[in-house]
């Protein structure tokens, strides 16, 4: 058994991190190291320029682009993206909906999409959750009816990530309401231009616009955007959270925001002593690091079973916890980050344009308490903790 | 004899309270704003109330409450969230007044307070953390008063106090000074904090102080009114622990999936028990606390830290765990949960988190059992 990486492994780990070093625009590193909204061109900009070299998709198959890595590779360049403080690629098009494409969609859909995804030609935003269909995402209202070449869309999404950047939607939709709710649902792409969508706004208490409703009222979406079968769509959609909940973990971008934690809290102390002589603080920051380490090895774990192409049922039950546990280590240090920025991390960061007297090192302590308040969501979307509980519980025989 | 009845007096200034917030304060006006809450309406109401009269002393011209009745003022500034000076200028400024040596500066400092002055405190420095005893600006004399240089941070309410009490070190001690806003050689950089309250950073270059308390007793003028600051804040914050249960509670009973109130779960049962009595926990320590307003520092600090230990580790768990109940609507800025859960966050840091109060507490504690 050998849970340490090989030097191929470490060369080509080095080979990703000096790229992004060398490419990255630095105000963009930054800004994600301190936790702050990148603009959509910050986001587009960098997606083209990993996109060119298949590294927005690792996952996709060779012959539609992707770089035909091991599952190790893919995760070691994951990691390696985000130690250098790589913006995360928008998962609703690489993620979400091109692995619907690229395992039940037609031709035509492949060869138009997926070329767009890599390069990031569309923003793809993620219509599933609906007011009354949350946790409960199968009681999803949205109906789509067919007339001749079209289908009229009428409903509401939520909590619509980005909407307002977005021109395509991954939209779950009802196409017939006769069977049990988890039938009768289709995958449709919807154009966000369309006449009948609109888009509202919801601010999130930092005070940031991330999400949004989404409305559609008698929205022509054309017979042929309907990716797989008509009425499929609940699989799909179990198909398609099932890789979310692969890349949720974030081991890497944990990773790097333990790193700056630790940087930060060495001079946060009283008098500019370091936080990390102060046991509590010293305590929960190791408890942390551990939690990661233990996390990082379970995903090596799984992963080496998945290629050697023998997974397990017992880790294909365990699977939705390692988001659970991704999400508690990722909200663990977005409040240490607030422990050490202390009572000066009461500033909003709305207010001051991040600096506290101006100086440019303060940044981190006025981010802080905006980011925690942000990830709360990481327990909820996707499926929430308390879901993905459920599930693994369902998973396992006998419970 | 256990008592935890209020008097008349007391009753009559909750329900006077709750009526004129339950009235006036509408959770729309709070959620509306982008940025801080206008409060320049409720405070005059507040004044008229007499709310800032109430723990300055009789002898200074006002009405000489003690922890009941910060405690009730606490309880429901909190639980409607109200934004508005209270704890800087009626609870730490009086505070440090009642200390001032000079009878006529004394009672002529507390007379602007009762009549509605807005003060803020100028203590915590930009490295000081929650060591209330790491001051490093400094005063120096300069013809009938003091000249002040260093920095200040987060300064609750400097932006729109009308008088700022200023500590600096003078003669080897800690000393408060008064100092104008608008004085030369001070620079305000003022911003809205996350939980819509204002705060500011303070640069003294120069700036001209006027002596309140000298170097003698500020030190421990100053500990006063971090210790009654800190049973403020657990007060503040048991009721806000209060209000996010019952809002958690309504919530799960009216939330339907699975064809079902989510509240019919175990699991959302079992959370929510555990928060209901971690917030009970909380108020006890909080009244606890409150009893000790006038004890001796050594009695009320041991007590108060216990408070803001069991308070701080209880609110964690109680914000954390409603917004999680919520869902994403606990999330929305339109949702007040959101807004409960960040003035208790922000709470939970103010002069001492989690980890200060509860070191504090070992060694106070420690010593207790040493001197007996």
């Amino acid at each position: 058994m050998n849970f340490r990486y090989s030097d191929e492994d470490e060369a080509f780990r080095e080979g990703i991190a000096s790229f992004v070093r060398n490419n990255i625009d630095p105000e963009v590193a930054r800004k994600v190291r301190d936790n702050l909204p990148l603009t959509k061109e910050e986001h587009v900009g960098w997606e083209r320029t990993i996109g060119a070299r298949g590294w927005a998709a690792p996952h996709w198959p060779v012959e539609h682009g992707g770089p035909g890595w091991s599952a190790l590779q893919r995760f070691i360049c994951e990691e390696a993206l985000a130690s250098e403080c790589a913006p995360r690629v928008n998962p609703c098009g690489v993620s979400l909906i091109a692995p619907v494409i690229i395992h039940f969609g037609n031709a035509e859909q492949k060869a138009y999409y997926l070329p767009r995804i890599l390069m990031s030609e569309d923003w793809w935003c993620q219509g599933f959750s609906e007011p009354n269909a949350g946790s409960d995402l199968a009681a999803l209202r949205t109906r789509a009816e067919r007339h001749g070449d079209h289908y009229l869309l009428n409903g509401q999404k939520i909590w619509t990530t980005q909407a307002q950047y977005a021109n395509l939607m991954v939209c779950l939709a009802r196409t017939d309401s006769s069977g049990r709710k988890q039938e009768g649902i289709t995958v449709l792409i919807v154009d966000m231009q369309a006449p009948g969508v609109s888009v509202r706004p919801i601010i999130t208490m930092e005070g940031s616009h991330e999400v949004n409703e989404v409305f559609f009222e008698n929205v022509k979406v054309p017979v042929e955007n309907v990716v797989g079968e008509e009425g499929k769509g609940w699989s799909y959609a179990k198909f398609m959270l099932e890789y979310e909940r692969f890349g949720t973990p974030e081991v890497g971008r944990s990773k790097q925001q333990l790193r700056r934690l630790k940087e930060i809290a060495a001079t946060a102390g009283t008098g500019g002593s370091s936080l990390l002589d102060d046991p509590d603080f010293a305590a929960r920051v190791a408890w942390v690091e551990i939690e990661l380490m233990a996390l990082e090895t379970t995903m090596l774990r799984f992963l080496s079973e998945d290629d050697g192409g023998r997974r397990s049922a017992a880790t294909d039950a365990a699977i939705p916890m390692l988001k659970v546990r991704g999400t508690d280590i990722q909200q663990e240090l977005s409040e240490l980050f607030v422990i050490a920025a202390g009572a000066r991390g009461m500033a909003w960061q709305h207010g001051l344009d991040g600096t506290l007297d101006g100086n440019a090192d303060t940044r981190w302590m006025t981010s802080s308490a905006s980011h925690y308040f942000n990830w709360r969501k990481a327990s909820i979307y996707g499926g929430s903790s308390e879901i993905q509980r459920q599930i693994t519980a369902k998973n396992m025989a006998g419970l | 004899m256990v008592d935890i009845t209020l008097t008349e007096e007391q009753r009559m200034l909750r329900e006077t309270l709750e009526r004129y917030l339950g009235r006036e304060h509408p959770m729309e006006a709070r959620t509306a704003g982008a940025g801080a809450t206008g409060t320049d309406g409720h405070w005059r109401s507040f004044v008229e109330m007499g709310l800032p009269a109430v723990p300055v002393s009789a002898d200074n011209g006002g009405i000489g409450g003690g922890g009941t009745e910060i405690a009730i003022i606490a309880e429901q500034l909190g639980r409607n969230l109200v934004a508005a000076p209270y704890l800087e200028t009626a609870v730490m400024a009086a505070s440090i007044v009642e200390a001032c040596d000079d009878v006529g500066l004394r009672r002529s400092l507390a007379e602007e307070i009762v009549a509605g002055s807005v003060y803020a405190v100028a203590h915590f420095e930009p490295d000081s953390r929650f060591d209330a005893g790491h001051v490093n600006a400094s005063a120096v004399p300069q013809g009938d008063g003091f000249v002040l240089r260093g920095a200040k941070a987060s300064v609750a309410w400097a932006d729109r106090a009308e008088r700022l009490l200023v500590s600096a070190r003078l003669d080897g001690g800690v000393a408060i000074f008064a100092v104008d806003p608008g004085a030369a050689g001070l620079d305000v950089k003022a911003y809205v904090t996350n939980d819509g309250q204002r705060g500011a950073d303070l640069r003294l270059s120069g700036a001209k102080g006027v002596l309140v308390v000298g170097p003698e007793r500020g030190g421990d003028a100053i500990d006063t009114a971090i210790g009654r600051a800190r049973i403020y804040l657990a007060c503040e914050a048991a009721a806000i622990m209060r209000r996010m249960c019952d809002l958690t509670r309504e919530y799960v009973a009216t939330r339907q999936q699975f064809g079902t109130a989510i509240g019919s779960f175990q699991v959302i049962q079992h959370r929510l028990v555990d928060m209901y009595s971690q917030t009970e926990q909380s108020l006890s320590m909080a009244l606890l606390a409150a009893g000790s307003w006038d004890a001796p520092a050594a009695e009320r600090d041991r007590v108060t830290s216990a408070a803001r230990a069991l308070v701080s580790r209880a609110g964690r768990f109680v914000g954390q765990n409603a917004v999680q109940l919520h869902g994403g609507i606990g999330m929305a800025w339109e949702t007040p949960l959101s807004h409960y859960f960040k003035r208790l966050t922000m709470n939970g840091i103010q002069m001492g988190d989690e980890s200060y109060h509860l070191r504090r507490f070992a060694s106070l504690s420690g010593a207790a059992q040493r001197a007996r």
